[in-house]
């Protein structure tokens, strides 16, 4: 049970976007894409999302290839949320959270997992605001909720046994979810994509700060030209050789012995 | 939460307010009640019922499509400023049905097909601008503000050079049809002419509505549409279609009727915002009584004379658009 990329490749005209990446982004768990500017990381996450097609390779969600299902069940199983502008006309933050509710039902069914959902992300005062008249970090966070009411697990489905459960699980594509926030909101941001492990959800984001992706991904994907430089957990991954060859600029990696986890600086 | 059913319910209550008003004022005033009621079937019977209820009829239809076509457009656009008129689909349409007015004759058609010939014919000029339009903005990116405007203005230009063409070949009653299309009047409508064009429009205009959801997500992007399960290339293309259709079946029975696409959506998101299932069966209703009220004062100002319906929705509209302009972000 995995979303997966199997030796994947994107080919557009002469130039390799990304070429033969493989990929796992298992439920329970944070998968974290790092690399420098230009290596791929968005389109690697355009192709897990059936975006786009690999010209080579396959991507699988739960053993179903992506290009089998139908553009609906695909949105049942998956979320993306994408580095978004802003919209032509006033929406009410309500209306836009409503957007990501794709698993039917009137609206008696949505009321609660959209509470539950803006309580979430710290949005309940905000839900009868224009969307125009938010700050861009709050934009950014009921984008955030959007896409994360679209893998919310219905309450039906938590309250029943496990064996009823429906087989599919969910994963959520996050394409640098922080950028142009301050610390305070990239922090709450990343606890929550980190506490969607217990409900079951697989993460996978892109991201710019390796500190954050030390401190919260369960596992990292080095991206360099295309091709992945290296795949495994933060402590394996991150060392002083691997990151300077990634960012072709010196770094250093050290263990911080207060706050007990490693931190990485370039020098 | 917005008010959304009591002003529904305000604006249909206008929209037969208006309707009924518009049925017993004109050249000749008729009093309603005296004809239903009093059994009255002498010449104010006929002016009512042969003249006068399918004119408001039109208007009321034709006000009706146009606001939601243009509501329909500009969530494709994603722009407020896609006016069906402002970006050339109603110029295409006009060329259309003026050149099977033109051509027409000389093809010559059965009557049946003929009555159909005219609305059909409008509907390809309506769907060809569009599906250029769509085609342009995807080529060479996402339409800003003055973009789609700056296109608009040259498929107008085009459209006007075609219509100029058969002007010049055309005789003295052509031409004559040809200044109607270009003006907009609901004054042609019998009921031999309304219900044909009526049905297309509705036939139009009815799937519009069930597209709402895909509208709202296609604010958020087409990438973030796509993700949220809508199939992006099929929501252009009922849009495009549906549109241009009931655009079409508008212009071919009343001509150009400016500026209601633009308005009447605007009015009604500023009062009950931007989500499509408000937006489009309030701007439905506002367009309909907006348009029926046009007509009214078109042929009532200087009655017995009539002037035509788009200098009236033109002379309202037009400052509404600077107005827009004026306000830098149109929303």
């Amino acid at each position: 049970m995995s979303l997966s990329a199997k030796q994947v490749s994107l080919d557009l005209g002469d130039t390799m976007i990304v070429s033969n990446v493989s990929v796992v982004v298992k439920p329970h768990s944070v998968t974290a894409v790092l690399g420098p500017n230009g290596a791929g990381k968005s389109s690697l996450l355009r192709l897990l999302s059936g975006e786009l097609q690999p010209s080579a390779g396959v991507v699988c969600i739960d053993h179903d290839r992506l290009d089998a299902l139908s553009i609906k069940d695909l949105a049942r199983r998956r979320s993306v949320m994408l580095q978004s502008g802003l919209m032509a006309f006033d929406f009410l933050v309500e209306e836009v959270l409503e957007m990501g509710w794709v698993q039917g039902g009137g609206p008696e069914t949505l009321a609660g997992p959209l509470y539950e959902v803006a309580t979430k992300c710290g949005l309940r005062g905000l839900i009868g605001r224009k969307f125009s008249s938010l700050s861009g970090g709050e934009r950014q966070r009921v984008h955030f909720a959007r896409a994360l009411l679209q893998v919310w697990p219905h309450l039906a489905e938590r309250t029943q046994d496990e064996s009823q459960k429906p087989p599919s699980n969910r994963y959520l594509l996050l394409d640098e979810p922080t950028s142009g926030l301050d610390p305070a909101y990239e922090l709450s941001i990343l606890r929550l994509a980190k506490s969607l492990g217990d409900l079951g959800i697989g993460v996978l984001m892109v991201l710019h700060n390796v500190n954050l992706a030390a401190r919260f991904a369960d596992r990292v994907l080095l991206l360099r030209q295309g091709e992945a430089l290296a795949v495994g957990t933060p402590e394996r991954v991150f060392t002083d050789d691997i990151l300077s060859r990634l960012y072709e600029t010196p770094m250093l990696v050290e263990r911080h012995a207060r706050l007990g986890r490693l931190v990485v600086h370039s020098h | 939460m917005r008010p959304c059913g009591t002003i529904r319910i305000l604006l249909a209550g206008a929209t037969t307010c208006i309707a009924l008003v518009a049925l017993s004022m004109g050249a000749v005033e008729l009093s309603l009640m005296e004809i239903l009621w009093g059994g009255e079937s002498g010449l104010e019977g006929v002016i009512l019922f042969e003249i006068r209820a399918p004119r408001v009829l039109l208007a009321g239809f034709s006000g009706a499509v146009l606001a939601v076509a243009g509501a329909a457009l500009q969530g494709l656009f994603r722009n407020p400023l896609a006016e069906p008129g402002l970006i050339g689909v109603s110029s295409g349409a006009a060329l259309g049905a003026i050149s099977m007015i033109v051509l027409g004759p000389s093809i010559a058609l059965s009557a049946t097909f003929a009555t159909y010939a005219l609305p059909v014919s409008a509907m390809i000029g309506a769907c060809l601008v569009t599906i250029f339009l769509y085609a342009f903005s995807v080529r060479f990116g996402h339409f800003g503000m003055v973009t789609i405007l700056l296109v608009g203005i040259a498929i107008n230009a085009l459209a006007a050079v075609g219509i100029g063409i058969f002007q010049y070949v055309s005789d003295d009653g052509a031409l004559r049809s040809l200044t109607f299309w270009m003006m907009g009047s609901f004054g042609r409508a019998t009921w031999d002419t309304l219900l044909p064009a009526a049905a297309l429009m509705v036939a139009g205009v009815l799937p519009i509505f069930s597209l709402m959801r895909g509208l709202d997500l296609l604010q958020l992007g087409e990438a973030e549409a796509f993700h949220l399960g809508l199939d992006v290339g099929r929501l252009k293309r009922r849009v495009i279609f549906c549109s241009a259709a009931a655009v079409g079946a508008s212009v071919a029975i009343s001509g150009i009727v400016g500026f209601v696409g633009l308005v009447v959506p605007h009015l009604v998101r500023l009062v009950l915002g931007a989500s499509h299932a408000h937006v489009l069966p309030a701007s439905a209703m506002l367009g309909a009584s907006l348009t029926i009220l046009a007509d009214l004062l078109a042929r009532t100002l200087f009655a017995p004379a009539e002037i035509p319906v788009s200098l009236v929705t033109s002379a309202v509209g037009a400052p509404f658009f600077l107005w827009l302009i004026a306000r830098g972000r149109p929303n």
